[in-house]
């Protein structure tokens, strides 16, 4: 039984010829073993032994054996395909640099996007980790915030079984720490739950993981941020004091969360620090609220109880502060109040509500990228396979006989597509070392901090192994399998015309390339346009020399005589203390409503600033109507300063100066805080240029976390001198913090000037690899055509003549492909700029100088070719043979 | 040319198969080096080996008459060769010549240890 089993198996995998004999000396054996051991012994000795016979020189032939041969032929392959790159040292060279420089592009592309779809998911648990959001409507005030009211968190664990935990922070503040005798400033400090370090789990160095945050006064660092404070000492039981008024004990230090988080906090103080935390007020929304649930599945049960969960608890104080009830306001649509999850995966890419936690990516511009990318790819890939088809009247022969010589035409597919691979291989190579060496510039660019992309942990390079080959493939296929089709008798008689079949194939190539490269520059310079509009408009306010100075809370009581210093100063033209400053995104939102209204529906959502009586002359804010602030008029403290918008909203279109407005809260019986209008500012862009002006008031009133200086024109080293010898005198060894507001302002656009950047950037690539591509293809049809120039210039045509002959056939392509791009461009940039509510109108000029650009560069590309041959004697154009 | 050295087994096996001369086939190779150096030896190894050599050159072989033993299986009967003569040749001259360069000192401090 086991004898014959083993039997097959042996003849299975045994080579034929030697099969007889060894299975001879097996029969042999296993007759003396069942002779001498019993027929069991001999029957198990035999099966192992079948077993012990596996061995590769004895094996039947398969692929291993075959392997011999087809490592020759691949040898072969890739020695042939090095001659033909040396022969063509030029046009290998356009090709390779095309290639790598496009792969560079993209393997850039890639981290980018493989970064951004990252984002939030290295937190163990991400996906059942949630974030509250909500959808906010009261009269003609929206919100969509991500944030929610402080009891919400501890409710709903109490009330949801499927919430596991919940845990908030609020804030992401700057103050000054105090470690010893020495100060810091230190940025990105917020508030959080003991609950919210259990969610998120941040990998702990030191302290305990249960009693993090779970004691008032208890502070948990960042590792860089402890080492910054105390050095390599043991931060854990430290005592730091905070803002100069409280000790606190650092509890516990975390390793620094990772760039792809979609917040960015340094420092965590216990919420248990908060008065507000605790005030139990269903109708503010001020924390960034988490909830842990028991699986990701239970989102939509989740939301589905919301409504009646917010009736329960808002409703009454909805009653009490509003005066209406919340179930017949959501019923008769005056009101609509959501409250809903987010997976913390998709905050990243896709939640834009107002305020996020910090700056989000979008999943457009991730599909955007990866669109580029794969042109950019597409773009080399085709002058690939623009200059092997355009060669192949070279490679004919070659085909010719080799297939004579009996060469299967699957064969040369194979020797094509080795060419293909290597080439790309090599590219790849010069790619990588491209990225290299500019992973600096791309870091600053994305601002992000990439060291290692490709070979690091988590690297690209499983991915770039697959696309050396898959490109390979690609840009190696189509001329494989027109090359291997020649049939060898056309081509060694000469009949195979030079590469002119596959013509319209390459001016299909070559409208496609410029048509993408038209797009990108189009785009570019729309950005561009748009941004210098946003920068030159007309603010509404004199952003130039003013220097703003931070953290003057800490000068207490002698604010004043500060700035009464500093005013001494003839540099110093006027001084203003106010925390708000405008472009600073200083926001303050309270709702209003006319002195007659009766009913909350009319309230509306303002901007409320405080300022003292010399904000407007520091800032040149204008007046249209009234005065500014009086500080010598007591009535001025129930006195309010309006912008244009907020007037038109308020209904108070004729005569406003002495009309009044009134909160909201208190407008059911009557107990309204009222204010009274005493100027009107003309409409100014408060926040930012990207957004709408919204109603927007000033009332004098205490804010001093900053001083404002208007100073003289080029005296800003001075009055920085100046005012940090006078913060010296009063602050007592506390640090100067100061900012230019134009600085601030520029600072605005970052986001715009990467899209500037960006967009120019590929715009660049894009036109440089075009270019190698019709430049190395320009060389070949004007060589090609030697013999025409000759001919005709024997005939009499001048140089210019045969220059016209030349450049026409590009000429039409790139009109083409102008054609083809504009009515793209347009839409797509009509479609970016809808989103801007300051925006300039597309101009057609801008198409034409595109197209005009491009043209330019393709005839300057094709020219120095041309000209070459048009000039050439045409004795040497004839003679060649 | 690459791949004509021979290994330890190979050369044993080698070596034996001219001992065995002219009756070596794969099953008495395998039993004469039992018998000879006491090792645990595979018929798969044997045969392996075998065939390694016949493709370097070192071995011929030809199928013997059929019998009624072994299943009416002919043997392959092996012989060396010209070749694997003057491979067996050179390695020991190589392994004389070694061992007489050594020292007789340093025998002799070896038999101490």
């Amino acid at each position: 039984m086991l004898k014959s089993l083993g039997e097959k198996i042996f003849r299975l995998y045994c080579h034929p010829d030697f099969a007889e004999d060894i299975l001879g000396d097996l029969e042999e054996y296993y007759e003396h073993n069942l002779n001498v051991k019993g027929q069991a012994y001999a029957n198990r000795k035999f099966f192992i032994d079948v077993l012990l016979l596996f061995r590769v020189s004895l094996l039947r032939s398969n692929w291993l054996t075959q392997n011999i041969i087809y490592t020759t032929m691949v040898k072969n392959n890739i020695k042939v395909a090095y001659r033909s790159m040396m022969r063509h040292k030029f046009y290998s060279m356009l090709n390779l640099l095309g290639l790598a420089v496009s792969m560079a592009a993209c393997i850039f592309i890639a981290m980018y996007v493989k970064h951004e779809l990252s984002y939030d998911k290295h937190f163990p648990n991400s996906e059942r980790i949630f974030r509250v959001a909500n959808y906010l409507k009261f009269a003609d005030n929206e919100f969509n915030l991500p944030t929610a009211p402080d009891p919400f968190a501890k409710t709903v664990q109490e009330e949801f079984p499927e919430v596991v935990r919940a845990g908030r922070t609020r804030g992401n503040t700057s103050m000054l720490i105090r470690v010893g005798d020495q100060y810091f400033q230190q940025p990105r400090i917020t508030w959080a739950d003991q609950e919210f370090m259990d969610i998120f789990r941040f990998s702990l160095i030191s302290g305990d993981k249960a009693h993090l945050l779970d004691e008032p006064n208890t502070v948990v660092l960042e590792e860089s941020t402890a080492r910054k404070f105390f050095g390599n000492e043991d931060p854990i039981g430290q005592t730091i004091r905070v803002d100069n008024t409280t000790d606190m004990k650092v509890t516990g230090v975390i390793a620094d969360i990772p760039e792809n988080t979609h917040f960015d906090y340094d420092m965590f103080i216990s919420m248990l620090n908060r008065e507000d935390a605790r005030q139990n007020f269903w109708l503010s929304n001020n924390f960034v609220t988490y909830v842990e649930l028991q699986n990701p599945d239970q989102q939509a049960a989740f939301d589905g109880k919301m409504l009646d969960f917010l009736i329960k608890h808002m409703g009454q104080q909805v009653q009490q502060f509003m005066g209406a009830d919340m179930q017949e306001g959501l019923d008769a649509g005056a009101m609509d109040i959501r409250y809903y999850l987010q997976p913390l995966k998709d905050i990243h890419l896709y939640s834009s509500l107002d305020f996020e936690l910090g700056e989000t990516g979008t999943i457009q511009n991730v599909y955007f990228f990866s669109i580029i990318g794969a042109f950019i790819l597409l773009i080399a890939c085709i002058n690939f396979m623009n200059m092997a088809t355009a060669r192949a009247a070279i490679r004919a022969k070659e085909v010719g006989v080799r297939k004579v010589l009996g060469s299967m035409r699957h064969q040369l597919i194979g020797q094509f597509i080795t060419e293909a691979i290597l080439n790309v291989s090599l590219a790849m190579v010069f790619g990588i070392l491209l990225v290299y060496a500019f992973l600096p510039a791309f870091n600053e660019l994305t601002e992000k901090s990439m060291e290692n992309p490709i070979f690091g942990t988590g690297g690209l390079w499983p991915y770039l192994l697959l696309a050396t080959f898959v490109v390979g493939l690609l840009a190696g296929s189509y001329p494989a399998f027109i090359l291997s089709s020649f049939s060898p008798v056309k081509v060694l008689k000469g009949q195979i015309t030079k590469g002119k079949a596959s013509k319209w194939l390459r001016n299909t190539l070559v409208i496609v390339q410029f048509a993408i490269s038209i797009f990108l520059i189009v785009g570019s310079l729309m950005v561009y346009q748009q941004l210098s509009f946003l920068q030159n408009k007309q603010l509404g306010f004199n952003k130039d020399q003013i220097l703003i100075v931070h953290e003057t809370q800490l000068l207490g009581e002698q604010l004043n005589a500060f700035k009464t210093e500093l005013e001494r100063n003839p540099m110093v033209e006027g001084a203003s203390v106010s925390g708000y400053i405008p472009a600073t995104d200083a926001l303050n939102d309270f709702p209003f409503l006319r002195e007659e209204a009766s009913s909350p529906d009319e309230a509306v959502s303002t901007q409320n600033w405080y300022v003292d009586e010399d904000y407007a002359r520091v800032f040149d804010i204008e007046l249209v109507a009234g005065r500014f602030f009086d500080k010598d008029l007591a009535s001025d403290s129930s006195a309010v300063i309006v912008n244009e918008t907020a007037l038109k909203r308020f209904g108070y279109t004729e005569n406003p100066i002495g009309k009044r407005i009134k909160t909201l809260e208190g407008v059911v019986n009557n107990r309204s805080e009222t204010f009274t209008i005493i100027g009107v500012m003309k409409d100014f862009h408060f926040r930012n240029m990207t957004t709408n002006i919204t109603p927007h008031a000033l009332f004098l009133g205490k804010s001093n976390s900053a001083l404002s200086i208007r100073f003289a024109p080029e005296a800003a080293a001075e009055v920085v001198d100046y005012a940090q010898n006078t913060w010296d005198n009063f602050a007592g060894g506390q640090p100067f913090e100061y900012s230019f507001l134009d600085q601030i302002f520029k600072n605005q656009f970052r986001s715009q000037q990467r899209v500037k950047t960006i967009f120019m950037v590929f715009a660049i690539l894009a036109i440089t690899i075009a270019c190698l591509g019709l430049f190395g293809l320009a060389a070949f049809v004007t060589e090609q055509r030697q013999k025409e120039i000759g001919i005709r210039k024997v005939l009499g045509a001048s140089t210019f003549t045969l220059l016209t002959l030349l450049f026409n056939n590009f000429t039409w392509l790139i009109l083409l492909s102008a054609a083809l791009a504009i009515p793209l461009a347009w839409w797509y940039m009509e479609d970016w700029l809808s989103a801007y509510p300051f925006r300039i109108a597309i101009d057609p000029l801008i198409f034409l100088a595109g197209t005009a650009g491009v043209l330019i560069i393709s005839w300057l590309t094709v020219g120095y070719q041309s000209l070459k041959a048009a000039r050439r004697n045409p004795v040497d154009n004839l003679r060649y043979e | 040319m690459k791949g004509t050295q021979l290994g330890e087994f190979e050369e044993l096996v080698l070596l034996i198969v001219g001992v065995l001369y002219p009756e070596a086939y794969g099953l008495s190779i395998r039993e004469e080096i039992i018998n000879q150096t006491k090792r645990k030896v595979a018929i798969g190894a044997v045969h392996s080996a075998l065939s390694r050599l016949e493709d370097k050159g070192f071995l011929k072989s030809e199928l013997a008459e059929a019998t009624h033993e072994r299943g009416g299986r002919r043997k392959r009967i092996f012989t060396i060769t010209a070749e694997g003569k003057k491979a067996l040749q050179k390695n020991h001259e190589l392994r004389n010549s070694l061992f007489n360069q050594i020292p007789n000192m340093a025998l002799k401090l070896a038999k101490l240890v």
